[in-house]
């Protein structure tokens, strides 16, 4: 990949006076209304060919000689993940969605030359009217981006567009005037609740900390994020890297710490290679090093790459791992805060978290406490996913609720299927019905009604989700990513996945659900680290909202999602069948027999239950039907 | 050691691996026992000397176990025999019983098991029980400000001195609290959870592991509430189906009235406590084992480069291992030849 504006002359930055005189020659250099083409490269949209795009717009204003006319700036992820490869015009900000490589031309002579708008490349609301600029479209108005929306204006390999946008200004105030004490007290203030999983507030714990006895001290990122689904962490250290070290440095400032670590997934390459540039630039610029701003605060940072393992994340395993042994909790009761990395004091925050410190700081505690609930201040960015028209990022207020989300923002369930329930929290979250839509996103509803905030997972199911399906989904992930270490755990985590493969198997029996609830009594109770203890949720939340389902499959042996193939069968109703033969001819296994123009069967003990059949039936016909438990799945405006 | 009134028993194997760990084991509990590599060997053995029991590998060099049995049976009718296998069969099985066998063991099989049946053939031994090493050399702790603490176990007021954990307080007073992990020169661990015990703090109460938490001023530990005993009778539930007739589990089962048949049986033999990983590491400064996999696949391995003979001479760890696995060929069978 090209890389940004390649920084020309490094200089170190002295004071603050130095920063805000680097700031305006950037500024300067920079003419605003200058066509500015962004697109997006981040994880989803490189996915969908993105570099492709981008070179292609290289290549076409390298030919036609628009360098001096056109800025090109690769961007982390905008969020709208559903429609990339995406692609902002500025200073208009006409958005492009979907673009291929063969647009890329077209945009050149008709949008840029011309000031033309594409109309075929725009977003179409669903009354058909067709919306120019990105902050027009539903998915982005009914945001509110203060953390993630700087992504579409930065390229995180350049330290310039993060300057321009008042990068490392939080710093520079904090560095300046402000004591290690009152920068604890201004986040205490704003009640900056932790984003990775339990909601601790982070004021609290950097006293915590710094109270702690010890004058060495860490500060550390978690960049661990595993949830299935989840990728908003992810994003934003690919996207803005800058935003996370800056939080990460006042953090440092404020707890007395001059180390820092990012323990960021290896899996995670982009975000590995944007924060080693990033890294790279600060120190450069003597945002990281010595005598920082000249405020003779010193602070270095040092990268972990971690293998994957969901258990990582938990912060005994986390430290364990970085201090070079096996990730694998450690059954402590004395925080990590007071005794964490080689037994010393040590704050552990995740990305999002990290990356809203500097604007608590810059804006102050009382703007934050603005935005959000009561007790849960501020934004929080969940990455909606599954069966939801608008896939993708999405950064709300605390205090939105899940219908806002799922409908207004994320547009609905696609295909006319009705909404059946949504995943918090990732796996050890739970999953919430739809009576329970309208409550108040925040930390302490989201635990008041058996989910959680956790690090921000947000997976909608339709009715052709089966829950018990779902929650043996969960327990498969995390009977592989248990560590092992503790019997309750690594054994009942393990022996309720076996129940559950019984019950989707069509074996469940009698005082099975007993048995899961007793179990999962026990894991949580017992065992030893907060991944376990939370990993009989999925369980426990679908038993609590969907018992009917789990007794439809114990004692009528029926799925009523029509999704566990031990209790589906597909047949074919001789009085709608005409015997056209494209079921016969689409089957891969050959398990339809019929003349033309007769009716078909299908033989039970070849079918593999694929559901091709019900697929290419004819919709005039209608003549395959799906059942389980003798009785028809009826699914509404699905065939 | 006392031997006297039992008979010796041979062991009849041709892994020298199997052989001597298994002998060492059965030395260890008190038995006299004499080995060797083949059915030749075995039979000049028996030649020269009565035995009370015959262990025999299936599958030797020259002629296999069953027919070693049978000519040490026409030599000393009142031998006793025990086949063992990795290749076990209904057939060789009902051969071995025609032949005189009073059991037959597929491995891997528990030491703890086979030491029950020849218990039950030869009868008991008197064991003169030896300090382990780990139990001569206790290091001192050094405590130069001890600050005392005062608490509650099970409505007891005790004293303790701050740094403790509340096993040890309740060691000290007097109070059980069962354990499978734990060993007092070794970092706790907190794995088994079955030293689980209920702590009150105010108004709130929660389950922790008694060997890592720390006394407090003020605390309320109750060792044998209502969700302590469902919890730790769930957990041996658990270790029950992996380890199953282990002495240790076993002793505890009863103790707990568990339900055997709760939980389908699926023996690894290991419940994974890490005492012989812990005792190596931090007691012979050896590193020769440690756990490979997570969650159920999580075994204990020898570690790449260890040195077998080494562990053969050393075999301290084995006597910490509650089910007798890791002395039994399941977990000597995975070294390098």
């Amino acid at each position: 990949m090209v890389a940004g504006n390649p920084l020309k002359v490094a200089v170190k930055v002295k004071s603050r006076e130095d920063l805000e005189k680097i700031r305006k020659d950037i500024l300067e250099k920079r003419d605003s209304a200058k066509l500015t083409v962004t697109i997006c490269s981040g994880t989803g949209c490189r996915a969908y060919g993105s570099e492709n795009v981008y070179d292609a717009f290289n290549d076409e204003i390298a030919k036609q000689g628009l360098e001096d006319k056109v800025t090109m700036r690769s961007t982390g992820c905008h969020g709208f993940c559903e429609r990339g490869t995406i692609v902002v015009i500025f200073p208009e900000e006409i958005c492009y969605l979907r673009v291929k490589p063969e647009d890329v031309p077209e945009i050149i002579s008709e949008t840029l030359l011309n000031g033309k708008i594409i109309d075929r490349l725009l977003y179409e609301d669903e009354n058909g009217q067709k919306l120019t600029h990105e902050s027009d479209i539903p998915f982005y108005k009914l945001q509110n981006r203060i953390v993630f929306g700087n992504n579409k204006f930065v390229d995180p390999k350049n330290i310039e567009d993060y300057l321009a946008l008042g990068g490392y200004s939080a710093l520079s105030k904090v560095l300046s005037g402000m004591t290690p004490e009152q920068v604890v007290e201004e986040v205490k203030k704003a009640n900056l609740r932790g984003r990775g999983g339990g909601g601790f507030s982070a004021g609290v714990k950097w006293e915590t900390t710094r109270n702690a006895p010890g004058n060495i001290k860490y500060v550390i990122v978690n960049a661990d994020e595993g949830d299935p689904g989840a990728y908003m962490d992810r994003s934003l250290l690919e996207g803005n890297p800058h935003s996370v070290l800056e939080g990460l440095i006042i953090g440092g400032y404020a707890i007395g710490a001059n180390q820092g670590y990012v323990y960021v997934r290896q899996e995670y390459p982009l975000a590995v290679e944007n924060l080693y540039v990033a890294l790279e630039q600060a120190r450069e610029y003597g945002f990281i090093g010595t005598d920082i701003l000249g405020s003779g605060f010193d602070f270095d940072v040092m990268v972990h790459k971690g293998a994957g393992a969901f258990v990582s994340g938990e912060s005994s395993a986390l430290m364990s791992a970085i201090e070079g042994n096996v990730g694998e909790p450690r059954p402590k009761y004395i925080r990590t805060a007071v005794s964490g990395i080689w037994e010393r004091p040590s704050n552990l925050n995740n990305v999002e978290t990290w990356a809203t410190v500097p604007l608590i700081l810059d804006k102050g505690a009382d703007w934050f406490k603005s935005i959000g609930t009561e007790n849960s201040s501020g934004t929080k960015i969940f990455s909606l996913v599954g069966k939801v028209n608008n896939t993708g990022l999405v950064e709300v207020p605390m205090g939105i609720t899940l219908r806002e989300i799922i409908y207004d923002i994320g547009g609905g369930i696609p295909g006319g299927k009705k909404f059946k329930a949504v995943q918090t929290g990732g796996p050890s979250g739970g999953v919430l019905p739809e009576s329970m839509l309208d409550i108040k996103v925040d930390f302490d509803e989201l635990s008041r009604i058996g989910s959680m905030m956790g690090s921000g997972g947000m997976i909608v199911m339709d009715e052709t989700t089966c829950m018990v399906d779902v929650a043996r989904y969960f327990l498969d992930f995390l009977t592989d990513e248990s560590c092992g270490k503790c019997t309750p755990c690594r054994e009942g985590v393990h022996l309720m996945l076996k129940i559950l493969n019984r019950i989707c198997a069509g074996n469940g029996e009698e005082g099975d659900l007993e048995k899961l609830e007793e179990i999962a009594d026990t894991v949580q109770t017992a065992a030893l680290c907060a991944l376990g203890q939370t990993a009989p949720n999925p369980v426990l939340s679908t038993l609590k909202y969907f018992r009917d389902e789990y007794l439809a499959h114990i004692r009528d042996k029926r799925c009523p999602a029509g999704v566990c193939k031990n209790l589906i069968s597909y047949s074919i109703d001789s009085a709608k069948c005409k015997g056209c033969g494209i079921c016969l001819r689409n089957c891969p296994v050959e398990a339809i027999s019929g003349e033309k123009q007769k009716p078909h069967t299908i033989n039970q003990a070849k079918c593999t239950k694929c559901g091709t059949c019900l697929e290419v039936c004819p919709e005039n016909f209608g003549a395959v039907i799906k059942l389980s438990g003798g009785k028809p799945v009826e699914i509404a405006g699905a065939r | 050691m006392s031997t006297k009134d039992v008979k010796p028993i041979l062991l009849v194997e041709d892994e020298t691996v199997l052989r001597e760990s298994v002998r060492d084991w059965l030395v260890d509990v008190g038995y006299d026992v004499h080995t060797a590599e083949d059915g030749e060997q075995a039979m000049k053995t028996v030649a020269e000397q009565e035995f009370g029991l015959v262990i025999l590998d299936l599958r030797l060099p020259g002629k296999d176990g069953l027919e070693v049995l049978k000519e040490a049976r026409e030599k000393q009718p009142t031998i006793k025999g025990i086949i063992i296998t990795a290749y076990p069969s209904v057939e060789t099985a009902v051969e071995a019983v025609k032949r005189g066998a009073i059991d037959y063991l597929p491995k891997p099989f528990d030491l703890n098991y086979l030491e029950e049946v020849i218990e039950r053939s030869l009868g008991p031994v008197q064991i003169e029980i030896k300090p382990t090493p780990a139990e001569e050399k206790v290091p001192e702790k050094a405590v130069p400000v001890q600050e005392e603490v005062t608490m509650t176990i099970n409505g007891k007021e005790i004293k303790a001195t701050k740094g403790m954990t509340v096993l040890e307080a309740a060691k000290m007073a007097g109070i059980d609290i069962p354990t499978l992990c734990y060993h007092e020169n070794l970092t706790p661990y907190g794995g088994c959870r079955l030293c689980t015990v209920e702590i009150t703090k105010g108004k709130n109460s929660r389950l922790v592991t008694s060997c890592v938490y720390p006394v407090e001023e003020g605390l309320e530990v109750k060792t044998d509430s209502e969700p302590v005993i469902k919890a730790r009778k769930m957990i041996l539930e658990m270790m029950w189906r992996r380890a199953p007739g282990s002495h240790e589990i076993k002793k505890y089962a009863v103790k707990y009235g568990i339900d055997r048949d709760k939980f389908e049986i699926e023996p690894t033999y290991c419940i994974l406590c890490g005492l012989c990983v812990r005792y190596c590491r931090e007691v012979k400064k050896k590193n020769m084992l440690g756990f490979i996999g997570r969650g159920t696949e999580r075994e204990v391995m020898f570690l790449p480069g260890a040195d077998f003979n080494e562990c053969l001479a050393c075999g301290e760890c084995y006597k910490l291992c509650p089910t007798g696995v890791m002395p039994s060929n399941y977990g000597l069978a995975k070294l390098p030849k």
